[in-house]
């Protein structure tokens, strides 16, 4: 299918404000036998853009969107807008939350989450928190 | 028995959420699309970026035929021996985006840059259909 972009002259076109946007990132989880592989698409937030912070079990990732919007241009179609990616992990006891590494790439914020050498295997998990943030910010 | 039940309702209403994630992120049209396109004009110049997380720049195409924007290429799915998926909500795969623009484009001077997964591509107008002011002489 192709979008047909109309060259419109006056009015009608879209501002690109509103940076307050929570996006939630996209996720992707892999476990592995001695780690669990997790992977956040986050476009636009570069490498030192990126906040991960760990309260409890909770590991909280979030990013800005770094501003792409050429300047002397007019916004004509619009399928994205800038904002915030935020999203939480709730980590289970078994996690070696000491030696959490992070890597962003691509746009893609890649964490890698050891499980601790003398814990028991099946009662690791990585899950998803679903309820959602407090986003007064 | 009785045991069982609770984490059966759990189970129903993790579903409830989850069905309501994919009713909301099917209503919402910029999701639908991957990747998600602006398009910005000036009399001179189009911009497109578009938000295209973890794809190397050579598995990206761009094409300019007839007027129309092809942006298309492919996220590979990371894949290990003996892993095990626990969630999987990345869009991966092949992908194609089609856009008629406005204008004819100068096909040699379009450029395209990637950073941090945003994609830049400068379409600048062909030269001989850009504005011209036209001076008004006096006789």
């Amino acid at each position: 299918m192709t979008t047909a972009i109309a060259e419109r002259k006056n009015g009608n076109v879209v501002k690109d404000e509103q940076p307050k946007i929570i996006y939630t990132p996209r996720i992707d989880i892999v476990e592995h036998e001695n780690a669990f592989d997790v992977w956040l698409d986050m476009p636009g937030v570069a490498a030192d853009a990126v906040d991960i912070t760990l309260e409890k079990n909770i590991l909280t990732v979030s990013g800005a969107v770094a501003p792409s919007a050429p300047e002397g241009f007019r916004l004509v179609h619009r399928e994205y807008r800038p904002g915030v990616f935020r999203r939480a992990l709730r980590l289970s006891r078994g996690i070696d939350t000491g030696n959490i590494a992070a890597t962003m790439k691509h746009g893609v914020l890649q964490l890698t989450l050891p499980k601790a050498v003398d814990a028991q295997p099946r009662q690791i998990t990585v899950t998803v928190e679903e309820e959602s943030i407090d986003a007064s910010d | 028995m009785w045991r069982t039940q609770p984490s059966l309702l759990n189970e129903f209403a993790r579903l409830n959420r989850e069905m309501d994630r994919l009713f909301v992120s099917m209503t919402q049209p910029t999701m639908t699309s991957f990747p998600p396109i602006n398009i910005w004009l000036r009399d001179d110049e189009i911009v497109a970026t578009g938000m295209l997380p973890g794809i190397d720049a050579d598995a990206l195409h761009i094409q300019l035929e007839n007027n129309t924007l092809t942006i298309s290429g492919t996220r590979a799915a990371p894949t290990f021996e003996g892993a095990r998926t626990v969630r999987r909500e990345r869009t991966l795969g092949e992908f194609e985006r089609k856009f008629h623009l406005p204008f004819r484009v100068d096909a040699e001077q379009v450029k395209a840059t990637f950073t941090d997964g945003i994609l830049t591509i400068t379409l600048p107008r062909l030269a001989q259909d850009m504005p011209r002011k036209i001076e008004v002489k006096t006789a």
